[in-house]
């Protein structure tokens, strides 16, 4: 057993709470409009940008206008990217010729960029131009992201509001998010993976003749630095590659992994100091990345701890069944066998016995990145709503996708995306807040601001929708592959829970279990349900917000609930155990099932 | 009728009946949840019947044995709600009857004060005459049409001096609930009884119950979404169980009752049972504190309030002054002022002169004299001399107000010493009462008379400070009484000579900041102020606009009810608060029973999750269902009692409540099935 990992872990901890406090405090200077020190360089752009695009930035926005701004906005992103995808071809920097998407295509991708998704059916080195890539996924990183990000801004706002509805200027919000924070930090981390040898270029394809097969092959190119820095940083996961970052262009080297997985941690933990100092409340802040730890750390350790040990599925009936006869017996019929076949193959080879006393479940990990830096960067990418991957997950102990999928399951809310990670896990505390209410006799109230019927409904709400959207989308899968599927294995259920649960959260990432499905299907399933849910959320935390808003602040006595206290924690906690333990049914159908063989 | 327990026989009776009642669906349909469950069950009923053929005779008895227990958690959470109906008719009728009590004097013949029935209050009617005498309480709203008497109004006005009361003025007016001190007046009965507020009151008791609450809807809303989230789950089942079937090479039907019983478990079913029986269980306990509430909403709002206005000075004194002291006028020593003070008030049957009667004999140590040895004639309190006294062979001893002294004084043509007169003043500016007493023509001294602040009241205070309550005292009293009250009773701030106008704004002003206030009061002018208190208080004694602009009445017109009102209502929400996380939490517990249990079949590895080790599939599903049914009968006298009452301040209390309760619903439940287990195993029932 190997125990560097904990110094990187440490490494890490210390790295993300050191960064991520003063960047926090710098955001909510961003949202308060209180003059900072790139004020000179940003703040004439500001205004440009203001002048050319004709906003009124001291024009103040209620929660409907406020919404309304949001959908036009992401509208109007979703129709553009569309439209690039759809017309590639007649569009420049499209070196090899690539030609349109077909309309499930465009409307799948840009269905999950806009809502910040990015679960990807296509293959970027063989379909995406450097223009599609760069109006396409990168802008979208951009966008998305800070749209997450200013309607926690607008949430915030509605606590400290003194009895108006004013939620502030969605577009103003998104220009500072994206030139005050995004755009600066992305800088900065592109250098660095540039330094690392990722690339940043506009070249051809390269063509070269691999002394390995004896064949000529290509290697893709393209502007990847500029869109790994946001990829990470926006908790958007969509690859350049299909790859993703196990492509060694994307992810070359275990210190660029190392700051693929800082970079993912760094906003959304930044943001509860955010939260924390803009409702004049540090400690509620560190509450809520508290309750986050509280989840996080002992998920991250258990997989950790399994990942070193052997995959329970070495000693499953079906392995042994595959070492009988290495080959399966029929031929494969479809794609789709094909890939179950290959994933069982890959189990039965024998480094899964051979290595485990040493280097734990090395199966579908890169030894460049190691046991840790692979599973480091599955736990943070499901935690946080990034939905990358730098490893086969289908090769996971069992146990570790079930931990992500239970990140997935709660709404992406232990860390979560960049903003709608807090305004996520807000719901919960609501509700929590609500319950503690009750368990002191008292009327619930959170930061000062009374949580009326419409509060608690429309949390609960959103929980049912959650709920209702997981287990609706896998009996769909589940009945189509009853119906028309082959090879039914525990892991394919894994597959399917893992899948929907990372669509309905918007997270992206993927065990490829919707392979079963024709990808016409897929794509538009896929695209609906990603939106639907993306804008059902915002919609609901911008009502929430509007409700809040006009409420007035009530005094802090001493018989108002600490919600920042550790028993405030506490409930929020075991009330998010409680609810993560409806989803147990299903995982006993998979991933739990698949662990316990 | 008395309540001796929760389960009394006719009340536990009658909750059985009504249950069975209750499961009509278009009584269930009110709780969503309820209605839910109760469709299920009752689907899984047909379905079983349905299959009742193709069944073995194993199958067929423990499916009928699980849906015997699954009707009967429904049965159980109707009776819950039964039983809390049952308690609060029986209450109510109780309240009736105590109301009923006082007795009134009705007059055969207006000419004729000798002649009269008595009657029950309840049994006036509008313009029946009706005697009272001194000692007597006015047993309805009138007009005096004959005779002048003092009446003591205090609970009312908050004034502690005794009114005038007297035919053919302005001053003929008198209110139910008032007390004579002297004399006798027939008075007209203006409004019946019947139609009295607080019959009206009674019947809202019983019909406003199902009045949801804030905190009841919100909770109502988390229990449907637990509802919908489960229900979603067992519908999705068949497939999920299906596609195992196919995965593990094996064809077992998932039969329907075991979709219902996961359902039925997990579904909130116990906080929804009891939630009713929680609400109206608060409602009684404000009953049986004599207060009466017109909404749930006012019990649970009432947790929140951390401002209480107190209307005036007389809500918090006894209302009736008390001698204090006594001051000798120069020249008569303190002893013999005593004795004389005292002569002048051994018959006084007034709370003032039993006063003076123990004052002199306690503090100032007057020898015990003997009434029979006197010899004396006794003047007693009359509304036209307004002095009292006494006469021996030679000598008066007169006792009256310095006005009244004074006038008395001219018949000897001499007048109060000034020296006297200023103390009189300034006692009077204090807000207490001077009365003076004579013996013949020569002033013996002054006996000060003082408010005195009822008994318990400063430990309520103390414990409303604790509560986070504070309490401030507004009044039109001038500022030293208000003053003296408020320091002596510990009340932390006051408004002396408020006006209505300044009461309601100053509400509006602490509302604005935030807070949530309480009021308490009983005349008319302070109706806005009750309406916009967020909880009014009005004495039972207040006027009807006061007590129609309340939330709630006090019947024993006592200010520090609010103690209790808060108590009450924090203690309501904390039984709803725990009972929730209480089942919320039993939930864990079924997951690692009824689910591998179920699953096992297919996915034998899922046994590992059963590590409480139950003996076999079909015991852990029985004994989950069961447990599940018990559950909401045990908790039954928890939720009408309400759980113990904690006084930690809230932060302390978050954390007691939330470990003892979760801990409770966390390992309960896993102990109750493996007993539950044992035991069926043992009866060789599985």
């Amino acid at each position: 057993m190997n125990y560097s990992f904990f110094i990187q872990f440490l490494v890490l901890g210390v790295l993300v709470y050191l960064l991520a406090k003063p960047f926090g405090l710098y955001m909510a200077r961003i949202f308060t409009f209180k003059p900072c020190f790139i004020d000179t360089i940003f703040s004439p752009i500001e205004k440009i940008i203001y002048f050319l695009c004709r906003i009124d930035p001291k024009e103040e926005m209620d929660w409907k206008k406020y919404l309304v701004s949001v959908l036009v906005f992401s509208f109007f992103g979703f129709c553009v990217f569309y439209f690039v995808l759809r017309f590639q071809y007649y569009f420049p920097f499209n070196h090899e010729h690539f030609l349109g998407f077909s309309q499930h295509a465009a409307f799948n991708a840009a269905a999950n960029f806009v809502a910040n998704t990015d679960w990807q059916t296509y293959d970027g080195e063989t379909s995406l131009s450097y223009f599609s890539q760069m109006m396409g996924p990168i802008a979208q990183n951009f966008l998305s992201a800070a749209t997450g990000i200013c309607v926690l801004v607008a949430l915030i706002r509605a606590f400290t509001n003194k009895e108006n509805s004013n939620l502030g200027n969605f577009w103003v919000d998104l220009v500072r998010t994206n030139l005050y924070i995004l755009i600066p930090a992305s800088i900065v981390l592109a250098i660095l993976y540039v330094s690392q040898g990722v690339i940043q270029n506009f070249h051809l394809y390269v063509h070269f003749f691999d002394v390995n097969s004896g064949k000529e092959s290509v290697l893709p190119m393209g502007p990847v630095a500029a869109l790994e820095a946001i990829k990470f940083l926006g908790a958007n996961g969509g690859g350049f590659f299909l790859a993703n970052s196990a492509h060694p262009f994307e992810n070359p080297t275990a210190l660029t992994n190392f700051l693929q997985v800082f970079s993912l941690l760094f906003i959304p933990v930044s943001l509860c100091f955010t939260f924390g100092s803009m409702v004049k409340r540090k400690k509620e802040g560190r509450a809520l990345l508290f309750v986050m730890l509280i989840f996080f750390l002992p998920a991250f350790f258990v997989a950790l701890h399994y990942e070193y040990t052997t995959n329970p599925i070495a000693n499953s009936p079906v392995f042994s069944q595959l070492k009988i006869s290495e080959k399966p017996q029929v031929a494969p019929t479809s794609k789709h066998e094909k890939l179950n076949l290959e994933s069982k193959k890959t189990v039965s080879l024998p480094d899964v016995i051979v290595w485990p006393s040493r280097l734990g479940n090395i199966n579908g990990k890169d030894l460049r990145l190691g046991v840790f830096g692979t599973t480091a960067f599955e736990m943070v990418t499901t935690a946080v709503s990034g939905g990358a991957a730098d490893s086969s997950l289908n090769d996971f102990n069992p146990i570790s996708p079930m931990i992500s999928s239970i990140f997935l399951a709660l709404g992406e809310v232990i860390f979560g995306g960049v903003g709608c990670g807090i305004y996520g896990l807000l719901f919960y505390v609501f509700i929590a807040a609500f319950l503690g209410a009750l368990m002191v006799g008292r009327s619930p109230e959170y930061l000062g601001k009374k949580l009326d019927v419409l509060d608690i409904k429309l949390s609960c709400i959103v929980l049912i929708a959650l709920y209702l959207a997981a287990v609706f989308l896998l009996m769909f899968v589940t009945g189509f592959a009853v119906k028309y599927g082959h090879n039914l294995s525990i892991h394919q259920f894994s597959q399917f829970t893992y899948d929907s649960f990372s669509v309905v959260n918007n997270n992206g990432s993927t065990m490829n279990g919707f392979d079963i499905l024709p990808l016409k299907l897929s794509n538009y399933v896929v695209g609906i349900v990603v939106l639907v849910m993306r804008f059902i959320l915002i919609a609901i935390v911008l009502a929430i917000a509007g409700n809040i808003a006009t409420k007035k602040i009530i005094p802090r006595t001493a018989n108002t609930l600490d919600t920042g206290s550790v028993t405030f924690i506490f409930v929020v906690t075991a009330f998010m155990v409680v609810s993560t333990f409806a989803y147990f049914p299903i995982l006993m159908f998979g991933s739990l099932a698949e662990f316990l063989i | 009728m008395i309540i001796k327990s929760v389960f009394d026989k006719r009340i536990l009776k009658k909750a059985i009946w009504k249950s069975f009642l209750k499961l009509n669906p278009v009584t269930m349909i009110k709780s969503p949840v309820m209605f839910v469950v109760l469709l299920s069950v009752f689907w899984g009923t047909v379905v079983f019947f349905v299959d009742l053929p193709h069944l073995s005779i194993k199958e067929i008895i423990f499916e009928s044995s699980l849906l015997f227990w699954l009707w009967g958690t429904i049965i159980f959470a109707n009776f819950a709600e039964a039983i809390a109906e049952g308690i609060t008719t029986a209450r109510a009728k109780s309240l009736r009857r105590k109301k009923i009590n006082i007795r009134a004097k009705r007059l055969i013949h207006l000419k004729n004060r000798k002649k009269y029935e008595v009657v029950d209050a309840i049994d006036l009617n509008v313009d029946d005459l009706v005697l009272v005498e001194a000692g007597d309480i006015i047993p309805g709203d009138g007009v005096v049409i004959d005779g002048i008497a003092s009446v003591n109004e205090s609970a009312i006005t908050g004034e502690s001096a005794p009114v005038i009361r007297e035919s053919g003025s302005n001053r003929n007016i008198v209110t139910i609930g008032t007390k004579i001190i002297s004399d006798w007046l027939v008075i007209k009965i203006t409004s019946g009884y019947e139609d009295s507020f607080l019959d009206k009151m009674t019947q809202l008791v019983e019909t406003s119950q199902r009045q949801k609450t804030a905190n009841e809807m919100a909770l109502n809303d988390f229990l449907i979404m637990l509802t919908v989230i489960f229900f979603s789950l067992v519908v999705a089942l068949p497939t999920f169980w299906h596609y195992g079937n196919i995965v593990s090479g094996i064809s077992v039907k998932l039969p329907f009752v075991f979709l219902v019983s996961i359902f039925v478990c997990f579904a909130p079913i116990t906080i929804a049972g009891l939630s009713s029986a929680i609400g109206i269980a608060g409602m009684n306990r404000m009953i049986k504190n004599n207060v009466l509430v017109f909404s749930n909403s006012a019990i649970e709002t009432s947790g929140n309030i951390d401002t209480l206005l107190l209307d005036k000075t007389g809500t918090i004194t006894m209302g009736n002054r008390q001698a204090a002291e006594f001051i000798a006028a120069d020249g008569v020593s303190i002893a013999e002022m005593a004795k004389i003070a005292l002569l002048s008030s051994l018959i006084d049957e007034t709370p003032e002169g039993k006063s003076i009667v123990e004052l002199a004999y306690k503090k100032y140590g007057v020898k015990k004299v003997d009434l029979d040895d006197l010899k004396a004639t006794f003047i007693p309190f009359s509304a036209q001399t307004r002095m009292s006294g006494i006469n021996f062979a030679k000598t008066a001893i007169r006792k009256g107000s310095v006005e009244v002294i004074k006038e008395y004084l001219k018949n000897f043509s001499t007048s109060l010493d000034q020296h006297l007169e200023y103390k009189a003043e300034f006692i009077a500016k204090k807000g207490e009462t001077p009365l003076l007493v004579t013996l013949n023509e020569k002033v013996m001294g002054i006996i000060r008379l003082k408010d005195v602040i009822k008994p318990g009241l400063k430990e309520k205070f103390k414990m409303m400070h604790r509560l986070g309550i504070k309490t401030i005292m507004l009044t039109g009293d001038n500022y030293f009484t208000t003053a003296s009250i408020a320091a002596e009773a510990g009340i932390d701030d006051f408004i002396a000579q408020a006006d209505p106008e300044s009461k309601l704004n100053l509400i509006k002003k602490l509302q604005n900041e935030g807070h949530i206030v309480a009021m308490t009061g009983d005349g008319s002018n302070d109706s806005p102020s009750l309406a916009q208190a967020d909880i009014g208080i009005a004495m039972s004694t207040g006027t009807q606009d006061a007590k129609e602009a309340a939330n709630m009445i006090d019947l024993d017109s006592d200010p520090t009810k609010v103690v209790d009102v808060v108590e009450t209502g924090k203690q309501l929400l904390m039984t709803r608060g725990a009972l929730t996380s209480f089942s919320l939490l039993n939930d864990l517990a079924k997951y690692f029973t009824i689910l591998p249990a179920i699953f096992g079949v297919i996915y034998p590895q899922l046994d590992k999750l059963n590590f409480l080790h139950l003996y076999s599939h079909q015991s852990a599903i029985l004994s989950t269902v069961i447990y599940n049914a018990i559950s909401i009968v045990i908790l039954i006298p928890v939720a009408l009692k309400g759980v113990y009452l904690n006084r930690a301040t809230v932060n302390k209390l978050l954390s007691i409540n939330t470990l003892t309760y979760s801990l409770f619903g966390f390992f309960i439940p896993f102990l109750a099935i493996k007993l539950l287990d044992m035991f069926l195993v043992a009866m060789n029932i599985v």
